[in-house]
């Protein structure tokens, strides 16, 4: 009942995901606004690159992982996602070179998510899920046994890139986001090709 | 006529920064009151015709201060001592003079009366071993901070709140005198640790920005469940959730709000009889420059150093405002004094700094355990380039003589 909802007005299936960015953003900057605790392991939970790490990586996998494909419903998690995001990364110093990073990686993912999502969306599903769990796993494993620069990997995938962007903010470039848009591009074509083929058969 | 004069008037204006500094003479220099320094105290400067900024080697800048803003409150090192060399900045340009000086004794009482005049006269009681000093009345200083110096003024050569304040700092234990008075403060790595310290505990965030924020996540909340029951086309109701953070984000993004590339972290420590101080950290998370326009009711502003041979103060100019240049990983600590404020309401709860008990011992104070944070605005210096968040606020009390 629910699913059917969200076919005929997309814009709804995003409202939960809308909800929890401004929770979860609203919390982390409330967090930020206080003194820091004193025991140290918490205080390190509620640093500002924690919480940017953890809000840019929690926004970045709704993005790219919409339960309908809705341009508005993107476009909206975007816009309330920003603010806090803007917020998060001033309070540890990011510069303008993480910003313009940040805002391509979102937009790609968004983007691949929508397109993704409407074309092939067990494809996506299961490409989304390589990047986030597969791709980092092997990443550290070749980086660690096999003394392999992993690092690109890492940074490609949308649950550890976030944190790898985050904790270098403060020096970050524009190209840092080569990595994540690599991985967009590649998920983007899978969808397409997994669509195209769909349609070869059902001919 | 009236034309001629307006004229002539003109004229007058732009050459009399050049009758002021001619080419290739060495900047005219006078010392308010009199060839003297004293290790550990500031010393006023006035440059005839001003300038930029000025300083002695190995301290921080002084910005133009006083009357005539031609009047420089410079933060001396125990080098100096002898001949000072200033370094004088005036239009884009850098030169030096050189001023020849007496060094006064560093302990002891130095009193200043009117040239011609004797002590008896002026009516002041000399201490025993006092050095009596004849000022001349055209030269004294404009600005509170210049008559640091001295210990003691006659009463018709001052104003009243130059008098106030070394009568304030005469009536303290020297120890409690550096504390209510910042530029008396000796090099100390103390502060610096206090003050990173209070940093790291302090709120990352600036309160309005929380606040701003805090609003429009109940905002974007209420929207999606009242959206939630209506049968909006999906871009309507796209559009009634972006607008509420769009406006956030302008908000938060504009005025100097948010922290940028320098991050500067004030502290406040009262102290009934001492007054008020405040330490302002400025960090630079990345390289960059700010500047700080100190309260109305603060004095002249003094650049703290880590040690006797702390060469990084010479990138901060001081004086009614303070301007930084840092580069990356990089801070700088300054300090002063505000007019006591009002004892806020509620008990203090976060501990102190741990180190904070250990600087306010060296200084004859002892620190409450408990603090808060946060405090009035009005005590922050006003940043452009980076905003002050206002940090801990702790009290302390003289430490009782011991018998």
């Amino acid at each position: 009942m629910t699913r059917d909802v969200g076919i005929e007005d997309p814009a709804r299936a995003g409202a939960a995901s809308i909800a929890l960015v401004a929770i979860l953003g609203g919390a982390a900057v409330w967090m930020l606004s206080r003194p820091a605790p004193e025991a140290p392991g918490m205080s390190r939970i509620v640093s500002p690159e924690i919480l940017l790490a953890i809000f840019d990586t929690v926004w970045l996998l709704l993005l790219a992982l919409p339960r309908e494909p809705s341009w508005p419903s993107a476009f909206a998690k975007l816009a309330v996602g920003a603010p806090f995001h803007v917020a998060l990364a001033a309070a540890f110093g990011a510069g303008p070179g993480f910003h313009a990073a940040w805002a391509m990686t979102a937009l790609a993912f968004a983007s691949v998510g929508v397109v993704g999502t409407a074309v092939a969306p067990r494809v996506h599903g299961l490409g989304v899920s390589l990047l986030a769990v597969a791709l980092p796993l092997a990443a550290y494993a070749v980086g660690d046994f096999g003394g392999a620069d992993a690092l690109p990997f890492l940074a490609a995938s949308p649950t550890v890139g976030p944190t790898i962007l985050a904790r270098t903010s403060r020096t970050a470039s524009a190209a840092d986001a080569v990595p994540a848009l690599v991985a967009a591009a590649v998920l983007l074509a899978s969808g397409l090709v997994a669509s195209r083929m769909t349609k070869d058969e059902a001919a | 006529m009236r034309t001629l004069r307006i004229l002539a008037l003109t004229l007058f204006a732009w050459a009399a920064p050049a009758l002021a500094a001619p080419d290739g003479e060495p900047p005219r220099v006078e010392l308010p009151l009199g060839p003297y320094v004293r290790p550990g105290r500031p010393l006023g400067v006035r440059v005839i015709g001003g300038a930029d900024r000025v300083r002695a080697p190995g301290t921080p800048w002084a910005l133009p201060q006083g009357e005539r803003g031609d009047e420089f409150i410079l933060q001396t090192t125990p080098a100096t001592v002898g001949v000072v060399t200033l370094e004088i900045e005036r239009g884009g340009r850098a030169e030096e003079a050189s001023v020849a000086v007496e060094t006064l004794a560093t302990d002891g009482v130095v009193v200043g009366i009117p040239a011609g005049a004797t002590p008896e006269s002026c009516g002041v009681v000399l201490p025993s071993g006092a050095r009596v000093l004849s000022l001349d009345r055209a030269l004294l200083p404009t600005v509170d901070e210049g008559w640091l110096l001295l210990d003691g003024v006659a009463e018709d050569l001052a104003p009243k709140s130059a008098r106030e304040m070394l009568t304030r700092l005469a009536a303290l234990p020297p120890a409690v005198r550096p504390f209510a008075e910042p530029l008396l403060l000796p090099p100390d790595p103390l502060p610096f640790v206090v003050a990173a310290e209070a940093a790291a505990r302090g709120p990352g965030l600036p309160g309005d920005v929380a606040a701003a924020l805090g609003i429009l996540a109940l905002t974007e909340i209420l929207l999606v469940g009242i959206l939630a029951l209506r049968r909006d086309r999906p871009w309507l109701r796209a559009a009634w959730i972006a607008a509420p953070a769009a406006a956030a984000l302008a908000f938060v993004a504009t005025g100097d709000r948010l922290p940028g590339a320098l991050r500067a972290d004030a502290i406040i420590v009262s102290s009934g009889s001492a007054g008020d101080l405040v330490l302002v950290r400025v960090e630079a998370r990345r390289a960059g420059r700010a500047s700080f326009d100190l309260p109305a009711s603060a004095g002249t502003a003094a650049v703290l150093r880590h040690s006797a041979d702390d060469a990084t103060v010479t990138s901060v100019s001081a004086g009614r405002r303070v301007e930084v240049d840092l580069p990356t990983g990089q801070s700088r600590l300054f300090a002063f004094t505000i007019a006591p404020g009002p004892t806020p309401t509620g008990e203090p709860d976060v501990p102190a700094p741990p180190s904070l008990e250990r600087w306010l011992a060296r200084l004859g104070l002892r620190a409450a355990p408990h603090g808060r944070y946060g405090f009035p605005p009005e005590a922050l210096p006003r940043g452009d380039g980076a905003r002050v968040v206002a940090g801990f606020r702790a009290s302390a009390e003289p430490v009782p003589p011991t018998k």
